[in-house]
């Protein structure tokens, strides 16, 4: 007959923590992950301002030339969306620029004068630019915090129990960035699909699609990798006891 | 095609429904909403055309934002498919300042808004 013994915590931190933790590091892993190609196709299309560049100083540029350094950036633009998170990719598209806008009076109304709509349609999405950058950086910490917080657990612990506290925090980082990742991708599209085509919500106003996905990854990553670590460090937990502390009695 | 890629596909699908469709004729934009009802565009009723870049999150897009005396707002991105007919629409319209082999250079060249039409 096999019996188990009775599970007892060996380190303590609070419920709270631990779910903080698994919820950021699946998030975190996301958005480092993302903002690391965004950062690929940055050094890549300088290539290309580079060529473009040149050929302007040049001082003559053929159809054949043009539609090749076109079609090229295309390529990099359709290809750079492939490595992505399965969030990134969905986010991605949905920026792509929309073909039918609301119409110039509406426009006018909300920005008040002909020079701050064209300001508006030439500025490169701020909003975005800032978020890109931010949730890059905040990403690497989730994602530093928690592994420091892991190794931290497992050195903690006793000698006796290390083995399966150390399977424990890697089921719960491995579950964590599985749920995460999961968890990003789905609150993006069930929210893109809610706010679609326009929602307006009490006092925020309008919330379009973009900014809809946006949040919903956000929290869907966050409650997707509590859930994953909290599942990954339960299953983790179970095997390591199932192959080492079964005891066997005749 | 990944699983994630057919999944976007029909969550892309569901939200595309509700934008309109662009086609470049010789010399209009013919919009199609989502109902089947079609707006023509002239390119001649142009007022306003703007190159600009815009962040998506994992690059940047060149989009070519037209805006039409009736008020109407047209965006197309490099990567459309009517990217290559308007700019051939604009150039036969003879209203912007440079061959639109030179604007379209000058786009990916300065991330800066670029005016087309002639003042």
């Amino acid at each position: 007959m096999a019996t188990r013994p009775r599970e007892e915590p060996e380190f303590l931190y609070s419920p709270a923590v631990r779910v903080a933790e698994g919820a950021t590091f699946g998030l975190g892993t996301n958005l480092t992950w993302d903002a690391y190609q965004r950062r690929l196709y940055n050094q890549q299309n300088a290539v290309f301002t580079r060529q473009a560049n040149a050929l302007l100083r040049r001082g003559f540029i053929t159809e054949a030339e043009t539609r090749i350094l076109i079609d090229q950036r295309n390529a990099l633009v359709r290809d750079a969306r492939r490595p992505l998170s399965p969030f990134g990719r969905l986010y991605s598209e949905i920026l792509k620029p929309t073909r039918n806008l609301p119409t110039y009076e509406r426009l006018l109304s909300a920005k008040g004068t002909q020079e701050a709509i064209l300001q508006s349609v030439g500025r490169t999405r701020a909003v975005v630019n800032r978020l890109s950058v931010t949730m890059g950086y905040a990403g690497r910490s989730m994602v530093v915090v928690n592994l420091a917080l892991s190794v931290v657990v497992i050195v903690q612990a006793s000698p006796e129990n290390r083995g399966r506290v150390a399977a424990g925090q890697g089921g719960a980082l491995a579950g964590g960035a599985a749920g995460g990742w999961a968890g990003a991708w789905a609150g993006c599209a069930g929210a893109a699909l809610i706010a679609s085509p326009s929602l307006v919500v009490p006092i925020i106003g309008e919330v379009g699609t973009g900014g809809a996905c946006l949040v919903g990854g956000i929290v869907g990553g966050l409650g997707g990798g509590a859930l994953g670590a909290w599942a990954g460090d339960r299953a983790a937990t179970s095997v390591y006891d199932y192959v080492t502390r079964l005891e066997w009695r005749r | 095609m990944s699983l994630i890629d057919r999944l976007n596909r029909r969550v892309l699908a569901r939200l595309d429904a509700a934008r309109a469709q662009v086609m470049v004729e010789r010399d209009a934009i013919r919009l199609v909403a989502p109902d089947g009802a079609e707006q023509v565009l002239r390119i001649a009723d142009l007022a306003e055309a703007v190159v600009v870049h815009r962040d998506g999150y994992a690059v940047e897009h060149i989009v070519l934002a037209l805006r039409f005396a009736g008020g109407q707002r047209v965006d197309v991105a490099q990567d459309d498919p009517a990217w290559v007919p308007l700019a051939a629409a604009l150039d036969r319209s003879g209203r912007t300042r440079m061959p639109s082999s030179e604007w379209q250079v000058r786009s990916i060249a300065d991330p800066a808004p670029l005016s087309l039409l002639q003042d």
